[in-house]
């Protein structure tokens, strides 16, 4: 019995076969071009380190579970078709080459059982990409709203269909020539030889047709070839490339684009950015990857309440700097890429960058933004006295220094903390660093949660200490207003505060500090361990330094549910310690929001916009507060300064008096807990 | 200093504050060397100034009194003074550092070649018979001393609200002089009126005085009361943030630290609680009157005068206080 297998290039004529190969070369030799000529324009960026720091293990899972998995894309129709697409088309490519490999080289595997699994796989996966092909032509021709606005997807999805269904008629026809015994290993193309039997065409008129369509088939795979880096299917070879090499950083750890240092001690010349070409190479790669599938817009809070903000514009306008080549990324200022208003809308939330399946960070890009406009002093209005406060003062809202301790002074005497001071000159031993932080220093609201917390370290017996006077802010608003020096001014001096006094370990209430100085600093030097209080508070209940009092609660149950601050959970992925205190309070239920741990909502405040308003669209604050008030719970718990002024100024302006009251999770904790059994005996 | 001349401001038939502080000032600089004060007034029906002028320490008070003199008109009051200069000589000029003040004093120093100090905080004669000034810098955080090196005429503009207002003598001989009006032949620029500022939409960030309305109003409705007071006393209309996302009033009202900052002479804070986000925003006004129903009220600690109560009784009984007693805005 004959062995199943393939001949391959039979039917074609010697001097066609080369004609054929320099197509080929041609067609590849096009396409070099064309990748070279956008990797010219990405190499222009800044290339210093060319691959940011991370570990190989992470970058290889977080790249197979960004292309091979599809873990980004949608589970909805489109999603789907782009699933089919995808896999289909990278079988049928492997499939192919595995055909060249067989004729081209020594080696021999496409027959026997072998070639009969390769054929029968080749096929499904073959028809499984014009089904997906099939569904997003539909989409694109029936949903014309979203087609309108993302073009060139059209003659993408074309040349897709003409290759799967030039490759089916050829294999029909080749199979209707050869007569093949092992029809049914290929069940589409043995259909159309069957439907070719029909016409009861002679050998060779079979062998002509055969031929047209061999070559057909070729010349739209070498137009396939030769079209990618040019069209909309650029992304299939620029989203892996990004995925490799970006850094899997924490997501509220945002670029350094320069070390103040540099530019003091004159290694540098100039603080950056101010064009496009200031920008990392692997950002400039990141606009190339964008396939403008809008995720990032349906995501996007600012935009949800009518700021005049689009993450996926955003990408659109700067790759616009990238298509005008070389000297637009040289020259044109970045200040000028993108509204001001664009920019100045974003809370650096994250969303968009979590959900994006090209892994691209738009709020990175447009603190780079920020940045330029800076330099060319275009500050948001308003902002520019919190920069003016922050280098005076030292805290964004310009209180005096010297009153950094006022929120202890109503604290309970056995719970003051021990203040640090570099003139005393004496090394800190103790066992944590408590970071008040600007709200938790300053603020009368965020004064209460700062002494609930310094009241449960007490009672846990934690041996610990603050900075007092000699704490400054972290410098998170001045980094998110584009004022790189003047963070990197705060941070240095910070560390220096940190490290004089021998600081290991150290918790905040402000889970934008806790971003600064765990992940933000290490840019700088720093290396400490840095524990939201959530984090902190579990622990100390888990080693049973404290303990839950069941009694000092009235009979009603009350529900609670958790607001999780951007900056905790989902550009740090604390979810699980506030909710594990949450469910455990005494005579409490807890309930969670529609959009909620990954998908929750930013209040508004990130990205420094708590002190400035660009005075266009709706307030995210009440947008919130009204699905925390949707959940039917009486309070909304949260763990951020920032989000607890903004939820509870919505609150406030709901004109009800009877929406869910809004509090920190340690005044809840602190009020339902006693000294654990094996709380330590460094305080009170 | 042997004559100092002070030019006299006032603003719908009353003197302004600032005038009075030039008086104290000059009487003060005169008396060292048992100088003359002279005051300036400048208008359309000014008599009636002279004796509380002279209250205040004017020795003489020169009046230009004349229809074309309603307005401050650069060219009419250039050109009256630089005349009347001439025959009076004075060795000092006190102008307040008001818009036309300053205006005036600029254009006074060009005309006759005077050394000129703007917008001063101090002024002190030396022995040689010169001036010194003082002027703040940097939002008052430094202080930038400047000496005259030749004898005078010197200009100088002070701060209104800085030098404070000297008891005023009750007993004092009212001594009065025409002054000639010069009309320019060939005026560039005609003044033809005032457009007084509309409270709803006076730039907050240059407001005297600012009435805030908080979520402690209680409603809408009683919005209406702080306009009423707004215009009562010449101010301008302040909200929270809470206030503007309620829609009681627009974001351009908002004062704090999403809004405008502001750092009036006077601030009413009416049922406002004082949360962070809006006192950073108003905590270095001059003087801050607040009205709150909780006396634990975070606002009571930055507050000059806390009233505690309802706003919705108080109000009205402060509007009712200021009528008879205001000046039309």
């Amino acid at each position: 019995m004959e062995s199943a297998g393939r001949e391959i290039l039979g039917n074609i004529p010697a001097s066609q076969q080369a004609l054929f190969y320099l197509l080929a070369w041609l067609s590849l030799a096009v396409f070099s071009f064309g990748i070279a000529m956008r990797a010219r324009l990405w190499l222009r960026g800044r290339a210093r380190p060319l691959l940011p720091g991370g570990k190989p293990g992470t970058r290889l899972l977080s790249f197979i579970t960004g292309t091979l998995a599809q873990r980004r894309v949608r589970a909805t129709a489109t999603g789907h078709a782009h699933i089919a697409i995808f896999w289909g088309f990278l079988v049928l490519f492997v499939g192919t080459n595995l055909v060249l490999l067989e004729h081209e080289t020594p080696l021999s595997f496409l027959h026997g059982l072998f070639y009969l699994l390769f054929s029968l796989v080749l096929d499904l996966f073959g028809l499984l990409m014009l089904a997906g092909v099939w569904v997003a032509a539909r989409r694109r021709y029936h949903a014309r709203e979203v087609s309108d606005r993302v073009r060139g997807y059209g003659p993408a999805l074309t040349i897709l269909a003409l290759l799967g269904l030039g490759g089916f008629a050829l294999e029909g026809l080749r199979m209707a020539l050869l007569g093949s015994l092992w029809f049914d290993f290929s069940p589409v193309g043995a259909i159309i030889a069957r439907g070719l039997a029909l016409l009861q065409p002679d050998q060779a008129t079979l062998g002509a047709w055969h031929l047209y369509a061999w070559w057909l088939h070729a010349l739209v795979a070498f137009g396939f070839i030769a079209y990618l880096p040019f069209g909309r299917l650029l992304h299939a070879i620029t989203i892996p490339l990004h995925i490799l090499v970006t850094e899997p950083k924490p997501g509220g750890m945002l670029s350094t684009p320069f070390l103040l240092d540099e530019i003091e001690s004159g290694d540098r010349t100039r603080a950056t950015p101010c064009v496009a070409a200031d920008l990392h190479w692997t950002q400039l790669l990141a606009l190339d990857a964008c396939t403008e599938c809008g995720l990032c817009d349906d995501a996007c809070p600012a935009l949800a309440v009518g700021r005049p903000l689009s993450p996926r514009r955003t990408v659109v306008e700067l790759r616009q700097v990238l298509d005008q080549g070389a000297h637009a990324l040289d020259k044109s200022p970045l200040a000028d890429a993108v509204s001001p208003a664009d920019a100045w809308s974003c809370t650096t939330c994250g969303a968009c960058a979590d959900v994006c399946p090209a892994s691209i960070r738009p709020a990175e890009l447009l603190v780079d933004v920020r940045r330029a406009l800076v330099l060319n002093n275009r500050v948001a209005t308003g902002a520019d006295t919190t920069l003016t406060n922050l280098l005076e003062t030292g805290n964004p809202f310009g209180f005096d220094p010297g009153k950094r301790m006022a929120w202890a002074a109503d604290l309970a005497a056995d719970s003051k903390p021990v203040i640090l001071s570099t003139e005393q000159g004496a090394e800190a031993n103790c066992e944590l660093l408590l970071w008040v932080g600007c709200w938790g220093a300053f603020d009368e609201r965020s004064q209460k949660v700062t002494r609930s917390l310094a009241t449960l370290l007490a009672r846990a017996g934690v041996d610990y200490a603050v900075l007092g006077t000699e704490e400054r802010c972290t410098g998170d608003p001045a980094r998110r207003l584009g004022e790189e020096g003047l963070f990197q001014q705060l941070a240095t001096a910070n560390i220096d505060t940190l490290q004089h006094h021998g600081i290991k370990k150290i918790v905040s209430a402000c889970p934008h500090c806790v971003n600064s100085l765990g992940n933000e600093y290490r840019d700088f030097g720093a290396d400490f361990e840095v524990l939201h209080h959530s984090q902190y508070i579990d622990q100390l209940v888990a080693d049973g330094r404290l303990d839950w009092q069941p009694g000092n609660v009235d009979n009603s149950e009350r529900t609670v549910t958790f607001h999780d601050p951007c900056y905790l959970g989902r550009l740090n992925h604390v979810y699980d310690p506030p909710r594990r205190l949450l469910s455990a309070l005494p005579a409490t239920n807890t309930t969670e929001m529609a959009a909620t741990r990954q998908t929750s909502q930013c209040c508004g405040a990130g990205g420094a916009n708590a002190w400035f308003d660009i005075g266009v669209g709706g307030r995210m604050n009440a947008a919130r507060y009204e699905q925390a008030a949707a959940t039917g719970a009486q309070s909304v718990a949260t763990g951020c300064p920032f989000c607890l002024a903004m939820l509870e100024e919505a609150a406030s302006a709901t004109g009800e008096t009877d929406g869910p009251s809004v509090e920190d999770l340690a005044e809840l904790v602190e009020a339902s807990t006693v000294r654990g059994k094996n709380s330590g005996s460094g305080q009170a | 200093m042997k004559r100092i001349l002070v030019l006299v401001e006032h603003r719908d038939d009353e003197l302004e504050q600032v005038s009075f502080e030039l008086l104290g000032e000059a009487t003060r600089l005169a008396a060292a060397e048992n100088g003359e004060v002279l005051a300036l007034v400048l208008g359309s029906g000014v008599h009636q100034f002279a004796p509380e002028l002279a209250r205040h320490g004017a020795q003489k008070t020169l009046l230009a009194d004349d229809p074309s003199l309603t307005h401050y008109d650069p060219n009419i009051w250039l050109a009256t003074i630089a005349q009347l200069c001439e025959q009076q000589a004075p060795d000092l000029l006190l102008l307040p550092a008001t818009s036309s003040g300053n205006d005036l004093a600029a254009r006074l120093a060009v005309a006759k070649n005077w050394p000129l100090a703007l917008r001063c905080s101090r002024v002190r004669t030396t022995e040689y018979g010169t001036i010194e000034t003082a002027r703040p810098l940097y939002d008052g955080k430094l202080q930038e001393w400047t000496k005259g090196v030749c004898p005078g005429p010197y200009l100088v503009t002070v701060a209104p609200g800085v030098l404070g207002v000297r008891p005023s003598i009750t007993e004092v001989p009212v001594v009065t002089a025409p002054v000639e009006v010069i009309l320019p032949e060939d005026p560039r620029v005609r003044v033809t009126g005032f457009i007084p500022a509309d409270p709803d939409h006076l730039d907050l960030t240059e407001a005297d005085v600012i009435i805030a309305a908080g979520r402690g109003l209680g409603g809408e409705e009683n919005v209406r009361m702080v306009k009423e007071l707004a215009v009562l006393l010449g101010g301008a209309v302040a909200s929270t943030r809470v206030v503007v996302d309620l829609g009681w009033l627009g974001r351009e009202t908002q004062v704090g630290q999403t809004g405008s900052r502001v750092r009036p002479r006077l601030y009413v804070a009416c049922g406002i609680s004082g949360a962070t986000q809006h006192t950073v925003g108003m905590k270095e006004s001059a003087a801050v009157i607040a009205i709150n129903t909780d006396p634990a009220a975070p606002i009571f600690k930055i507050a000059d005068l806390a009233l505690n109560g309802d706003v919705g009784e108080l109000l009205p009984a402060i509007i009712e206080g200021c009528h008879g007693r205001s000046r039309p805005p």
